[in-house]
Order: structure tokens, then sequence, then C-alpha cells
């Protein structure tokens, strides 16, 4: 979720507010508002910020942030007076939104972008500025030179041999020329000492790729993840792995948008995956070397039909545990996609109070006209979902998810040195510690053992 | 004791930290730490002799724990060390012991 002030929480609580806008432009001496603020060098002459998309691609490693598009007034034609004096391609925008009577200290970022180009609109009244993501950054060609010096071909390998996290790192600095402000670096760091801990990919190049192409296909999608945008405009990662249930929102008849303007939303199905194929061990030939099918015998048995998704890794390993790591990226793609999960597909109305929500967030939904099929009964109550799409309509005040229901998992801690046996520990300490379990699975007192997140 | 693994164990070197007091106990740390176990036991196991013409390479038995492996299971790295018949009689292959020769080495597809 976005990070936000105490005050901007508040203020936004509030069902009847007045969203400000503000759009600023780094070297420029003029930022565009939407609302005459008293700012010197604010101008409200935005005209209208067209809607802006967020959508994911979780199963192919990627997310796609729309174009951010305002059509700011030439009022008195001072900003094309500012054109011979200043450029505006290229630079770097932020918008951001508070309300009305807030300090502008106080307001959170909506978007971090560069502009693209500044097109004349309304009958050379006004300039549209579009903004993207730094994405494009991603297009670049990366590992152009092999070990040896010459240019990476068949003949000329260039060898990538560590964590794939830290490859995706090495990527965004050393190929890519980013910055550590570019990415999400402290996110990315946990992972890779954390949840991914061990993990190592050896990469023989023959062929330079494009590092969207290979950061997707070849690090995300293996590790069962995907990269996007966040608000910061910084290069940012979801993985699938199990984590605690944190809902970050509530999704209930204070926020949720109905009739008369908008539909009740409408459960969906999601495609169904409950078979995994890894293949890796890729030699020098092209070919894979090894290949685990896994299969989710539960939704199987339950479905009797079958959906695949296949993985090829040029990186992964039989000798560094690909078996290992295959095996449980299959599983958590079990969890989200095997059992015909909930999906709510852009269709999941919020009012303006929900503009804080990201994609990867965990949010709670109550809603007494939606079907829950797990208790067979009409209404669901603060069930956990997860936000794949979201879409900003800035003049309706609107925000539209696409919800994924969420899988959660009752969570264990490792115990420190001197923590009593199962038998013997504290109530608060059988909540929160893991213990070793007989080969029945229960505790010598006859309770059920823990499971492993 | 027969130990049967269900994929085969790679090494992961997963660091004390993961492991520390009051973090989340996870399945994929102790499935890492069970495969490295599983690599130690099972570690690549290398067979190596000479054979002469029209011999065939027998299948090996692990040293370990006398598991007889199968074809599917090897992989054969070989060359040539002398063009003498050493195995048989220790002389000449011909009179006047060529420098150069052909061979043919046939390997079945497992």
């Amino acid at each position: 979720m976005i990070q936000a002030s105490s005050q901007f929480t508040a203020a936004n609580a509030i069902l009847r507010k007045e969203p400000i806008f503000l759009l600023t432009i780094a070297g420029y001496s003029r930022a565009f508002t939407n609302k005459n603020t008293g700012v010197y060098g604010q101008f409200d002459w935005i005209v209208d910020i067209a809607d802006l998309a967020n959508s994911v691609s979780d199963m192919d490693g990627g997310a796609d942030l729309g174009q951010l598009v305002v059509s700011v007034q030439d009022f008195q034609g001072l900003i094309t007076a500012d054109f011979p004096g200043f450029v505006f391609e290229g630079k770097q925008v932020t918008l951001s939104t508070g309300f009305v009577g807030m300090a502008q200290a106080n307001f959170v970022t909506l978007f971090t972008g560069v502009i693209d180009n500044v097109a004349s609109s309304n009958e050379n009244t006004s300039y549209d500025f579009t903004c993207t993501d730094n994405t494009l950054r991603l297009s670049q060609v990366i590992y152009t030179v092999a070990d040896n010096g010459n240019a990476t071909d068949q003949d000329n390998i260039r060898t990538l041999n560590g964590h794939p996290l830290d490859i995706l790192m090495a990527i965004f600095t050393n190929e890519l020329g980013l910055t550590t402000a570019d990415f999400n670096q402290a996110k990315i760091i946990s992972y890779r000492d954390n949840y991914f801990a061990g993990a190592q990919f050896v990469f023989l190049i023959d062929s330079p790729p494009a590092a969207k192409d290979f950061i997707e296909q070849e690090l995300m999608k293996t590790l069962g993840g995907y990269l996007w945008t966040n608000s910061l405009g910084q290069l940012d990662v979801n993985f699938f792995s199990v984590r605690p249930a944190v809902i970050s929102m509530t999704l209930d008849a204070n926020n949720t948008l109905g009739h008369p303007d908008y539909s009740i939303p409408v459960a969906s199905q999601a495609d169904l995956i409950n078979t995994m194929s890894f293949r890796f061990d890729k030699s020098s030939s092209g070919d894979f070397n090894a290949e685990r099918v896994e299969e989710y015998d539960v939704s199987i048995a339950k479905y009797g039909q079958f959906g695949q998704q296949v993985v090829e890794s040029q990186g992964m390993r039989a000798g560094l545990q690909g078996y290992v790591l295959g095996i449980e990226t299959s599983r958590l793609i079990f969890l989200r996609y095997g059992l015909k999960q909930l999906k709510f597909d852009a269709n999941f109305n919020c009012d303006w109070t929900t503009c804080v929500l990201e994609i990867g967030d965990l949010v709670a939904v109550t809603n007494p006209f939606i079907p829950d099929r797990t208790l067979g009964v009409m209404g669901v109550q603060a069930k956990a979902f997860e936000v794949l799409d979201r879409s900003l309509s800035f003049d309706k005040g609107v925000v539209t998810l696409t919800l994924i229901e969420f899988t959660a998992f009752p969570f264990s801690y490792i115990a420190p040195n001197g923590k009593a046996p199962y038998a013997s520990a504290s109530g608060a300490d059988r909540a929160r510690y893991m213990y070793l379990c007989n080969d029945t699975d229960t505790y010598s007192t006859g309770a059920a053992a823990k499971t492993l997140g | 004791m027969t130990i049967s693994f269900t994929t085969q164990p790679g090494f992961a070197d997963l660091p004390n930290t993961a492991l520390a007091p009051e973090n989340v106990s996870l399945g994929v740390h102790v499935a890492r730490i069970a495969s490295n176990a599983g690599f130690g036991i099972s570690r690549l196991e290398v067979f190596i002799g000479n054979y002469a013409n029209g011999e065939t390479v027998p299948l090996p038995v692990s040293l370990i724990d006398g598991y007889q492996y199968s074809l599917d299971e090897l992989t054969f790295i070989w060359g040539i060390q002398t063009s003498v018949d050493v195995p048989r009689t220790g002389l000449p292959a011909r009179i006047r012991c060529s420098i150069a020769l052909g061979s043919s080495i046939r390997q079945p597809e497992p």
C-alpha cells in the first residue's frame, strides 16, 4: 500500500472529500493542479487526467503500468512561452494527491515517471502531457559482452552464476545503469536473504536478450513472481511466496460501489492451473536435460480437469536444487490457481478511499451480495483477496480493482534457545513457535502438529 | 537401510541467518536442508576402467551402498589411451603400431 501520513489516512477515511491533484515536473518552474492551492508556482490549469491502469500478468512475470495523460490548459499561452527555454520530454514527473485544507507535505504520490511527449489538444488551447514509467528502460538489450570481451554469440558465451535476485539487481545497476533509488532494493534483498535464501542459477548466454524478456521469463516467472512499477516509479517485485495475511484495507459497504451507478461485483473463477512442468538444466546445444512435472492431486481429484503451465528455465540447475525450487514454485502456484479461486476481473469498483492500494496488497472483502462458495451461503465476511489490476479514474473518483482469492497460512516462528518443549511450553509460546512432532503429526499432548509455511 | 529420493538432490548454501530465531519457519528451507543432506549422501560417483576392442562396459555398482546403476543414470566420458592391445596381449594390435588410428565407440541411447 502507498505509504501515507496519519493526516492523509484520517482525511482519506472521510467519505465526503475534495481531492487535489498536483503534477510536478522536475526542473520546471510551474506545477499544475486541479484546484487553486494558493501556493506560489502552482497553477490550477489541469483540465483532465485520463484513467491510469496498472495490469498484472502474474503468470508471465510482469505487469504493465499504462500511460498517465494529463491535459493542462495553456493559460494565456504561458506554457507555449515556456517551450523555448525548457524541454519537457524526458523530465521526471510526479502526480501526488491530497485534499482541500491539507498541508502538501502530507500528500501521497500516485505516479512517478517521465514525460514521453507533449501533444497539443483542445484546438491547441491545451497540452497533453503523456507520461510513462521506468519500464521503458527495460527494452534495452543486455549482456552484449561475452566473458572474453567479444560480442556475445554462440562462440562467445556470457556466463552468469549467482543468486537470481543478485542477478536481477546487477541487471538494474550494471546493465541498465539504474541507481538503487530506481528499484525497491530493500524488498528484493529481503526476498533474497529470507524466502529465497540459497537459490543459485547458472546461465550460459549465447544471444543478448532484452532486459524485460530476460527478467520476466528467466527470473520472475521461474521464481513465481512478477515485476511491476510502484507509485514512486521504482521497479518492484511481488512473489507468490507464502506470507502472513496482513490486510491493508477492508472493502465493505463504506467504500465498495454498487447500485444504482455501478454493478454489484460479480465473482468469476480464476483459470485453473493444477499441472506444472519445469524444464531446466539447459545444455549448450539448447536442450533441457531435466524436467519435473508436478500435479496438484487435490485439484485433479476434485475437478477431473487439467490446466498446465510450462516454465522453461535456462538458469535453474538440478545440482543447485532446481528440483526443490521447481516443486516449491509449483506448490505456490497451485495455492493461487489450483482450486478455481474466486476472482473479480476488473469489476470491483471502490470509492477514492482505496486510491492508496497497490498491486499485491491484501484486502478483506465483506459484501452481502457475493456468494461464499466455501460456506455455501450468500455473502462473504472478511474474505482475503489480493489486488492484481488497479485502475484509477481521476474524474469520477473511482478505483477499479481486479482481485483474486488469497490463501492464508497459519505461520509459526523459529524458537530461540532456551524455550521449553511443547508439552511444558506456555500458551503464548505454543501459539508462536514451531515444534517437532511425531510420525502421526501430533505432539506428545495429542494436539495436532503445526504445519510449515 | 534403504534411502530413496523423490527428486534429485542438489546443493544450496543456506545461510544461518535464514534460520535465525524468530524468523518464520518455512517449508522451503527444510526442503533445502533435506536436499543438501541428500546431496551429501548421494554424491557424484566416478568409475574408471580400461577396455579394448570388442568389450562392453559393464554397468557399475555404487561403492557407497552397492546400488546397481542403470544406463540412463550414467554419463560416459571416454578417450583413447593407447593403440596397443593392452588388456589382451600387451602387444601392438598390428605389427608396427600405428600412431594415428580410427576408432569407433558404440554408445546406445538409454
